[in-house]
This record gives C-alpha cells, structure tokens and sequence, in this order.
C-alpha cells in the first residue's frame, strides 16, 4: 500500500501552479502579517489544493487507465481506496498544519488566535469531507461523471465560506460575524473535528464497499 | 488439486448481453483455448476470472483460493495480458519495472530484462510511442516476469501483424514445455489456438458450448464430401453447414465416430470423403447452429 501512497503522491504534486500559489503566499504572509483575510484565504486555497490535487491525480489515472492497471496488480480494493483516503488526510493535515503554525506564529490577540485556529481546523473538516466524498462518487460512477458536479461542489463550497466567513474577508458585510465570534468562544466547535473525524473514518468504509462492488476495476 | 482453476455456473447480466452458466476447469500444466466469434463473451469471462467485473452469480476459484480472501496471493501468482494493453503512457519501460516489481512478492528483475533484451523493446523509450505490437510484447513480459503459475490472456494477438503473431505463438509454444505453467487463452484467431492448445472450449452468444480436448474434438468432427445420394438413409440430416453443389456436396458433423460405420461402403467407392476439419469450420457451424 505504501508504494500506492508513493506513487499517488507524485500524481498529488502535478497541481504544480496552484501549489506554488499557495507557497507563495504562504511564505509571503509568514514573513510578512498574521491579519485574517489572508488567513481565510489561506483557508480557501487549502481547499482548492486538496480538491485540485485529487481531480489531477484522477484525471491522470483516468488518462492511463490507472485502475485497470491496478486490477491486473496484486493489489486489493481496500488496499487502493486506503492509499488514496491517506493521501488525502496527508494533504488536509499538511496544510491545515501549515495554516495553524503561521497563525500560532504570528497572531498577537488570544481572541483572533482562538476564533483563527476554529477557522483553520473546520476547514481542515471540510476539506477531508470533501475528498472523501468525491473518492466515493468517483468509485460509483467514474471520474468523468464525477467531474460535471465538480463545480457545483465547489460552488457550495465557495458559499459556505462566504456565508461563515465572508465578513472577515469583506469587512462591513456584516453577515453573521457576531454569531461566529460567539460559536468560536463556545468552544463546541472541538467536538467538531473528531466528529469530522469518525464521519471520515465513515466514508471510508462506504467508499471501500462502493470499490468492491462497483462494476469496472 | 488436479485443476488450477475452476469456475463454475458464472453468471454475468449487462442490458442486452447476459453471460451464463459458464463453467471452466484448467488442468495444471495445460494450455485451454477459448474460441468464440465478436461478443460471444470471452472478454467478459476472462475479466470475471480476473476479478476485474463483479459477477452476478457463481464460484471462481483459481490455486484452491477465492477472491474474497486471497485476491493477493491470486494475483501475485497470475499473469496476465489483455486485448488492451494499460501503461502509464509517458512512462519508460525501466519506470514501468520500478512500478509494477514493488507490487509482486516474487519479481524476477533477470527475467525481465531477458524478455526486453530478446524483444528488443527500447527500455528508455516513452511508451505512448510504443506500437501495438511492442505494448504486447511489454504486457508479456510484465505478465511473466513473477513467475507465474498461471498466465491468463485474452485476445493476445489480436490485432497484430503476423510476425509479431508468430513472435508470441512461438513464445507460447517455448512456454508449453514449461509444464509447471497453466495457460487459459481466448481468441477469435482460430489458427492461433490450433498451434498451441491441448484443450479448447467454444463460447456463442454468452454460453460455453463445447469444452473438450483438442484431439478428442478434432477426432469428433468431421467434413463429409459426397456425391448426390450417396450417403446412407438419415445421415445427410445429422450434417451442419451442408452445402449442395452440381456434383458432389458436402457438410460438417460432430458425430463422425457413430456415423463412421455406415459410411464405409460410399468411402470405399470414392463417392464419399471425410476430411479434417479447421476449428474455425467447427466455430461457423455453432454459430449457424444457434
């Protein structure tokens, strides 16, 4: 499985422009700030290199027929659908880590750290949800139908995030900042993310009987 | 365990097409041919047999083993080369190895490279650049590079010129002396599985019709030339694919051995011949039997 891991992660890293994107302003905003719309941003980018990432490695195998040659392999389902939820949980960790050690590291008020680092982690969520529900769509009905509601994910997505979040990107919007504020000292946003985490775990074992039973290899 | 592989009454259903009832046995050590006209279903059992479709009903068990527990160790010990030949297409022949060894417990890097070597494929080359013929010869090489015990080819030749065919029969052929090694072949190229199987089964429309080994089959069928009357009372209606002409007629059976008798006196008199049949005669009469 961990050659599986390896090589898929080499497909992960074809999402060259976005990557370099987000490291630029990663670094960029590590040598330079700590303000919130750049973080928020961050945010968003994160989720746009995971779900990147995932469509570009798939798109590759699709192109190569990747599957059908894992089928011919001594390799199992389970074996393939672990790789690639790993993969994902990789990523998610990786930039979502990144994101909260550039907040932990530059954040001057407790208040703005706390609310950033709900922000960081529940996006961190979002974005492992995401993945997993896409492995399980793309196991159920190929990578090509999946592709056409790609978009209208990413437009829910990008509507979450402007719902929960667009006053601190948009300051004077004044959507439902209070009501972040308050949800973020409650602090039941940490039950969230081992939440996040089982329903995860979840799709996982969904996404391996989806494999198993779907009818190409 | 006399079979190394058997499968039995697999059942596949897609909408228009249903595969049904098929059952196979593999004697260890043999080479079985499976010889069916376009969309018979040779493709679809082979990929049943491979775990690559999910089968709607039936057993396959290949070495004593079942895909549920063992898919690993099925697989570690099956080669196998399709009708489509799947690589990663901007990868190299030495990237392909890197790959494709880290999966198998008992790859043979010397085997492979003897394989390259005597195929003289380009190891460096990009393989989107490779012809048909070359793909093929890199499948087979990937396909026997573990050492299987059974190799598992579905239309290898299929498709190509008639060099590269007679390359891959003669390669077939050096791996029959090899007894430790089981082969199941599906072909549409009859020619091809009368060189090089001991058993053959034929597929129409989703169903195996006749399974049987070579010679015994061979031996079975017939072709009758006779002359108008000539043959004995009932036999001309036990015939397939009977062709009348002016002068002499002729048609096909599967019952030459209860008939031989009765045809002695017309053979005798040289107004009957019975010739060997091409199991390409037998594929045409179970198709316009059905």
């Amino acid at each position: 499985m961990w050659k599986l891991i390896r090589v898929q992660s080499l497909n992960y890293l074809r999402y060259l422009i976005p990557l370099g994107i987000f490291l630029i302003f990663y670094f960029r905003e590590f040598y330079q700030g700590g303000k919130l719309p750049v973080f928020v941003f961050l945010c968003f980018w994160a989720f746009l290199l995971v779900s990147g990432s995932l469509t570009t490695s798939e798109s590759y195998e699709e192109k190569n027929n990747g599957y059908e040659i894992l089928g011919i392999l001594p390799v199992t389902n389970k074996e393939i659908v672990s790789s690639k939820f790993i993969l994902v949980l990789g990523t998610v960790m990786l930039v979502t880590g990144l994101n909260i050690f550039l907040l932990i590291l530059r954040t001057k008020s407790p208040e703005k750290l706390n609310m950033m680092i709900m922000i960081g982690l529940l996006w961190g969520v979002v974005c492992l949800l995401y993945g997993a529900q896409m492995y399980i769509g793309i196991f159920k009905f190929g990578y090509n139908r999946m592709t056409k509601y790609f978009w209208f994910f990413f437009l829910i997505i990008l509507v979450l995030l402007i719902f929960f979040l667009g006053d601190f990107i948009f300051p004077g919007l004044n959507i439902n900042k209070q009501a972040v504020i308050k949800f973020a000292d409650s602090r039941i946003w940490l039950f969230l993310v081992p939440a996040g985490g089982v329903l995860y775990c979840y799709l996982y074992k969904i996404a391996v009987r989806v494999k198993e039973t779907s009818e190409e290899v | 365990m006399k079979y190394i592989l058997e499968a039995n009454n697999l059942r596949k259903e897609y909408q228009g097409f249903t595969l049904d009832n098929i059952s196979i046995k593999l004697v260890r050590g043999t080479i079985t041919g499976l010889i069916g006209p376009n969309g018979a279903g040779k493709t679809t059992t082979i990929k049943l047999i491979m775990n690559m479709i999910k089968k709607n009903s039936g057993d396959i068990s290949i070495f004593g083993l079942n895909y549920k527990n063992d898919e690993k160790e099925m697989k570690n010990r099956i080669g196998y080369v399709g009708e489509e030949q799947y690589f990663y297409q901007n990868k190299t022949i030495k990237w392909t190895e890197k790959f494709v060894s880290g999966f198998y417990n008992n790859w043979d890097s010397d085997i492979f490279s003897a394989f390259i070597e005597k195929f003289q494929l380009p190891a460096n080359k990009k393989i989107k650049n490779f012809s048909k013929g070359m793909k093929v010869k890199l499948s087979f090489a990937v396909a026997l590079s573990h050492n299987p015990e059974l190799l598992i080819l579905d239309e290898p030749t299929s498709g190509l010129d008639p060099i590269i065919r007679r390359e891959i029969l003669d390669l077939l052929l050096e791996l029959k002396q090899k007894e430790e090694l089981s082969v199941f072949v599906s072909s549409h190229i009859t020619d091809d599985l009368f060189r090089i199987s001991d058993h053959i089964s034929y597929m129409v429309n989703g169903k195996i019709i006749i399974s049987e080994v070579k010679d015994e089959l061979l031996a079975r069928w017939k072709k009758i030339n006779y002359k108008p009357d000539s043959l004995p009372e009932g036999i001309e209606k036990k015939l397939m694919n009977v062709e009348k002409q002016l002068f002499g007629s002729s048609g096909i059976t599967d019952k030459y051995q209860e008939m031989a008798g009765s045809l002695i006196t017309g053979i005798k008199q040289g107004d009957i011949k019975v010739e060997n049949v091409g199991l390409d005669d037998i594929l045409i009469s179970l198709v316009n039997g059905e």
